[in-house]
């Protein structure tokens, strides 16, 4: 630990006993909130708001008075202690002060790096204990501004920890943005545990009604959520994800109609957008899926359809897009698109269920060869995953050996590794990590990465006592955010688990029907009834496609990137 | 090429009905030319050729288009090996043909009485040639049906055996190879070379009337050639 040019000597033990002290509480604080992590897949992101200025302000302006004027306080408390102990004291306080009103001014010039190590040695003094909360509120506020999100964070828990009346409440605003930031649920999810609806302060509030709103949902109170949603208003930076969490709540409640009418408001507000704006995409994807659940296919094929295919949601929407196909009869368009499914693009995805559903299509088309070889499929490929994940969930009880397939997966999705080793096959890995909760935790623990760099960049705050703490805040961030993904893995691996359990015992009855329908086939051809087996390929007339501008491209076992959604299946239904 | 058609890419599969005009939905036709996204994409999955590890064989028939006194053609055969997808080295072997490119010193030995079988002629090549497989794709030449091709430039050196001599050479070029299946292709190389050989225009010794001169009187020069190769190739 290095001395501050700004302590004095005698201060400096205390101090490192102060840090000593400290440690160990922020390390079980560490702990304790990120085992109540939960998943969420909002998207939002944000900024530190202007009003933290003006509060910082406030409690700078009080901090400064009492810095000017603890001097008549100091003298007439040590009129009752001996002449050499009253002037120790005296040089103690006004040193203290003295310090107190230099780093207030550094605040004010907006020299945060300097006054961030000022402020974080006079929060340690004991003889400043009535003004800590206030000097803690105010070095949150500059962390802040430094963009130090998740060291500012342990500061407004301290001041709300302390119960101090008056810093707080404003302390809760702050870390709900601090918490925003960084992408942490866990603090947020402190900060709102305090806050009352009707208690929700001006500034940030429609930042603290969004999340109080999705808490509402996670609760199942979906009529209550989507009311909370009004109330965020259209200039706020938190409108279109409060618009379509309520669609979605909206959904969940039932009223389906009303859904359907947020996401097409939602859509006409995003028409201006680029055609891969996400959160256009988003609005369409809601409205696809709400047209399904309104039983129209048609409109949400259509829907999906808009889709653009060089967006990431595009994956999502053939495979559901395929079911909308199914339930609307439309075989052949669903089997088109599940040849693009199926193909070696898709070798790393984990989709069980869009193998039975093609099954299911071949069932109605009468095509039991085909549904036979769909069905190995699914068993040669999804018996050995269910049996790999049974046998890691039953062996590894760390959930850091979760999160270490975790990462390896993500690593090699982000093209980091891709001789990546595992002990759980590749697509399970990479499901898991296309999940909300965990793809949100990764956000999180690139965040936190980005602090350290920018901590490390800043030497002002690494000479202090102030890096060490820092560094050792994320330090203890990372191994618990480590501990939370690999939990979160474990959790999604046995609902996997589950899922396959589930979708086997449906194949089983999947191929009964089969062997059902083929057994009545086989009635008609003893009973003499034609089926005749010619192949398309061989009359099929393509000369419409060819001479309207389109090239034929028959399929001949590779797959092309660019062809990928544009395969047609051109058979036709078996059943007489 | 390929990559510049908007592709409706047609499954074939058994039916149990008459076939007859089947008609897709306007809006399922092909509308987009942007690509889906994914975690390391790459263009082309599941290929048909593979050369990984593989030895290729052609046989060959070629014209050096650019010869005016010696014969243009050749035969002659390719063999060598892929160590990876993208590269492989091949020893290219021609048998030049015999005789004149009679076009021209037919017209010289009627006209001057020039007879440039005096001079030495190239009897064998032997080049190595660097392949970089640059390309891959797929070509529809019928639209009703598609061939793979490959295509790579080529880079490397050898020598020519004249009647009296050897001489060192260098080429560069491009080839196609059009894939009729998995193993057979037909190949095609076009290759510009810049070699030494014998200049068969020698000062007073060429016409019938003169003495006849030694190979070793030509004197040696550079010539720049290009080079044709058209054959059927082999991989295994």
């Amino acid at each position: 630990m290095k001395t501050n040019k700004y302590f004095c000597p005698q201060l400096y033990l205390k101090f490192a006993l102060a840090v000593a002290i400290v440690f160990p509480g922020v390390s079980t604080l560490a702990v304790t909130t990120q085992k109540k992590k939960t998943s969420s897949s909002s998207q939002a992101s944000s900024q530190p708001q202007k009003s933290r200025k003006s509060s910082a302000k406030s409690a700078e302006g009080k901090l400064s008075q009492m810095a000017s004027s603890t001097k008549p306080t100091e003298k007439k408390t040590s009129e009752k202690r001996t002449a050499e102990r009253r002037g120790g004291i005296e040089q103690v306080a006004s040193s203290g002060h003295q310090s107190l009103s230099q780093a207030l001014s550094h605040v004010r010039a907006g020299n945060y790096q300097q006054a961030v190590p000022l402020l974080f040695s006079l929060s340690r003094r004991s003889d400043l204990q009535s003004e800590r909360a206030q000097i803690k509120y105010i070095l949150g506020n500059a962390l802040l501004d430094l963009k130090l999100y998740q060291v500012a964070a342990f500061m407004f828990v301290d001041v709300i920890r302390s119960g101090n009346a008056k810093y707080a409440k404003p302390s809760v605003e702050k870390l709900s943005l601090a918490a925003d930031a960084l992408g942490d649920d866990t603090l947020l999810n402190y900060a709102l545990s305090r806050i009352q609806p009707d208690q929700v302060p001006d500034a940030g509030k429609d930042l603290i009604t969004y999340r109080l709103a999705e808490i509402k949902m996670r609760n199942g109170h979906f009529e209550q959520a989507a009311q909370l949603l009004t109330k965020v208003p259209i200039e706020s930076r938190y409108f279109f994800q409060a618009k379509y969490k309520r669609g979605l709540a909206y959904l969940e409640a039932g009223h389906t109609a009303e859904a359907i009418k947020v996401f097409q408001n939602l859509l006409a507000v995003r028409s201006g957008a680029g055609v891969t704006d996400t959160n256009r995409v988003i609005a369409q994807m809601a409205l696809a899926r709400a047209l399904y659940q309104a039983q129209d296919w048609d409109g949400a094929i259509a829907a999906y359809r808009e889709i653009p295919r060089d967006h990431d949601l595009w994956h999502e929407a053939l495979f559901e897009s395929s079911w909308a196909m199914l339930r609307g009869a439309r075989f052949r368009s669903a089997l088109s698109n599940f040849h693009s499914l199926h193909s070696t693009y898709y070798e790393d995805y984990y989709i069980p269920e869009s193998l039975l559903l093609r099954s299911i299509v071949y069932l109605y088309i009468c095509k039991y060869d085909e549904m036979e070889k769909v069905l190995n499929l699914f068993e040669k490929i999804y018996a050995p995953l269910s049996s790999q994940i049974a046998h890691f969930i039953n062996h590894a009880a760390d959930p850091l050996s979760y999160y270490q397939e975790v990462e390896s997966a993500y690593n090699y999705s982000i093209g980091k590794d891709i001789s990546v080793k595992t002990k759980l096959p590749l697509k399970v890995s990479l499901f898991v990590i296309r999940e909300g909760d965990v793809k949100r935790a990764f956000g999180y623990m690139r965040n936190l990465n980005e602090e350290k760099n920018r901590i490390e960049s800043m030497p002002a705050l690494m000479r202090s006592s102030f890096g060490p703490f820092a560094k050792k805040i994320l330090s203890n961030r990372f191994k618990n955010a480590k501990i939370s993904i690999g939990e979160m893995a474990k959790a999604h691996l046995q609902s996997m688990r589950n899922e396959l359990r589930d979708l086997y015992e449906q194949a089983g009855f999947i191929r009964y029907e089969m062997i059902n329908g083929r057994k009545e086939q086989l009635k008609k051809v003893i009973a003499g009834k034609d089926i005749p087996k010619t192949t398309v390929d061989e009359q099929l007339d393509k000369t419409f496609y060819v001479q309207n501008g389109y090239e034929y491209w028959p399929f001949d076992g590779e797959y092309w990137l660019d062809e990928i959604g544009n395969y047609h299946y051109l058979g036709k239904q078996s059943c007489e | 090429m390929k990559n510049f058609l908007i592709p409706i890419i047609v499954l074939f599969t058994q039916i149990s009905i008459a076939a007859e005009v089947i008609e897709l939905p306007e809006e399922e036709l092909a509308k987009e030319t942007v690509l889906p996204r994914f975690d390391n994409a790459v263009t082309v999955k599941n290929k048909n050729i593979i050369t990984l590890n593989k030895i290729e064989t052609s046989v060959y028939f070629g014209w050096n288009f650019t010869e005016p006194i010696y014969n243009q053609s050749k035969m002659g055969m390719n063999v060598g090996y892929h160590w990876s997808e993208d590269s492989a080295f091949m020893l290219n072997f021609a048998k030049w043909s015999g005789g004149l490119n009679t076009q021209y010193t037919d017209q010289l030995y009627s006209q001057y009485k020039l007879d440039f079988s005096r001079a030495p002629k190239p009897e064998y090549s032997i080049y190595g040639n660097y392949e970089l497989k640059a390309y891959y794709g797929k070509i529809s030449l019928t639209k009703q049906g598609v061939m793979n091709l490959h295509l790579y430039p080529i880079l490397g050196a050898g020598i020519t055996k004249f009647q009296h001599k050897n001489y060192f050479g260098a080429n560069v070029g491009v080839g196609w190879k059009f894939y009729f299946s998995k193993n057979w292709s037909l190949r095609t190389d076009l290759k510009f070379q810049f070699s030494q050989s014998p200049s068969p225009f020698l000062k007073d010794k060429m016409k019938t009337t003169d003495g006849v001169p030694l190979p070793s009187e030509f004197q040696d020069k550079w010539t720049y050639s290009t080079i044709f190769d058209l054959g059927v190739s082999a991989i295994f």
